[in-house]
């Protein structure tokens, strides 16, 4: 175990998580700006089966493209930044492309939709925006790809596991470990961000469609819900076995019976490079976890091999108890 | 924290209950400010009636180490943390001398010596 150190990450994720996604930004910006004198007022900004059925002010879309990319970059790198130990990381490196596949897509469209609406008299006469739409997916998904192949080879994050030596329990005896945790600081800034974000850009979507897109408003209400559940939890070791709950609405939980359990270790977590953030995680080859923080974790191997891992304090005293009873129960 | 319970023991359960809450104060595990589990979720884990936990929190509560405030929940006091320090120096203190063959009398006067007025 070592203490966790500010990473390098190299300047090349840099240059596609921030740079290339806001110089596509501006660009887009600037295209829109230039096409101006030839758009009808009020232009079209929303697509249904049926054609063009959103209007707002000419203004709208570009004011949409620089917040959004601004608001998607700033996202990204606030993640990047808060990045601790070896970088980059598969992780780290999907976070990067998806920058700037996501402000291609983004801007791509937006422009598109702007685009086909030169000259018309009337935006209710603008063409059908799915093939603009499918075209900025593709070229989105290719700078992805081009840039991942660009980026440097992935750093692989070694997990030190070191078994838990189980607590010497008196016959009969009935003990139980409970700890609470809860996410730090820094992630919770990340997170009031991205639901900041949201809240601002569902408003601004609600705004300049008159109210027609209104049913937008449950994505931040949905959002606040999803991020107060995954802000602290209470860990539960008793002879049942491990349980985990969300507070305060008890749900989502996690239980691991104490019959299923093979092995208790603890590890030293970095969550963005191992589980690509906090909260309630998956991440391929380490399996589910309750990532709150950086440092001591509980995991716990089942049976049939799937792993579950929880971030807390006073770990190696949780293991101990855990390890006892499932060696009870075995 | 850690809160065992040896049912085979003969002591009673609510001060086995204390007794770990104490001892996770002195191990620094408990910190000023801490709340403690509620007493239903305790009761549950533990396989004992509710009562028997609220009496572990009530002598808790008598002794000034947990403050039960309603809404609030039992909250680890500032004095839970010293006293807790202190009681674990005094056991290793008075085991020390056991070792050595000092008795209680000879124990209080050579603390008196060093605590004057």
């Amino acid at each position: 175990m070592t203490t966790s150190t500010r990473s390098r990450m190299p300047l090349s994720v840099w240059i596609v998580a921030v740079a290339l996604p806001l110089l596509v930004g501006l660009v887009a910006v600037a295209v829109q700006l230039a096409w101006l004198p030839e758009l009808p007022d009020p232009i079209a900004i929303h697509w249904g089966a049926d054609g063009a059925d959103g209007f707002g002010p000419v203004w709208s879309t570009t004011v949409l493209t620089a917040g959004l990319t601004i608001g998607l970059v700033g996202l990204f790198a606030a993640i990047l930044l808060s990045a601790r130990g070896p970088a980059p990381t598969a992780i780290h490196k999907i976070l990067a492309v998806s920058s700037l596949a996501v402000s291609v897509l983004l801007c791509g469209t937006v422009t598109a939709s702007v685009g086909i609406q030169r000259g018309l008299e009337d935006a209710a006469d603008a063409p059908d925006i799915t093939p603009w739409l499918i075209g900025s997916v593709l070229v989105g998904l290719g700078a992805a790809a081009i840039a991942w192949a660009v980026l440097p080879r992935s750093v692989a994050v070694a997990t030190e596991l070191s078994r838990a030596e189980p607590l010497t329990l008196a016959p009969g005896e009935r003990s139980v470990w409970i700890a609470e945790t809860r996410l730090s600081g820094g992630a919770v800034t990340v997170i009031l961000l991205a639901v900041g974000f949201a809240i601002a850009a569902t408003a601004f979507a609600i705004i300049v469609s008159d109210g027609l897109v209104w049913p937008l408003a449950f994505i931040p209400v949905l959002l606040v819900l999803m991020c107060a559940s995954g802000i602290s939890w209470r860990v539960r070791v008793d002879p049942s076995g491990l349980t985990v709950r969300s507070q305060p609405f008890g749900w989502p939980r996690t239980r691991v019976a104490a019959s299923d359990i093979a092995s208790v270790d603890t590890s030293h977590v970095e969550p963005l490079a191992e589980f690509g953030g906090w909260g309630w995680r998956w991440a391929p080859g380490r399996n589910f976890g309750v990532i709150a923080r950086g440092g001591e974790a509980i995991e716990v191997t089942r049976r049939d091999g799937r792993r579950f891992t929880v971030t807390v304090d006073d770990s190696a005293t949780g293991a101990a108890l855990l390890a006892a009873y499932s060696g009870v129960a075995r | 924290m850690l809160i065992r319970i040896d049912p085979g023991s003969g002591v009673a359960i609510y001060d086995q209950i204390a007794a770990s809450v104490r001892s996770d104060a002195s191990r620094g595990v408990l910190r000023p400010g801490d709340r403690l589990p509620a007493a239903r979720e305790l009761a549950d884990a533990l396989d004992v009636n509710i009562h028997t936990v609220l009496r572990a929190y009530q002598n808790l509560r008598d002794e000034g180490l947990i403050d039960l405030r309603r809404g609030r929940g039992a909250v680890v006091t500032e004095a839970a943390v010293t006293g807790a320090a202190l009681v674990d120096a005094v056991r290793a203190l008075v085991a020390d001398a056991r070792r050595n063959g000092v008795g209680p009398q000879t124990l209080i006067a050579l603390i008196r010596e060093e605590y004057p007025a």
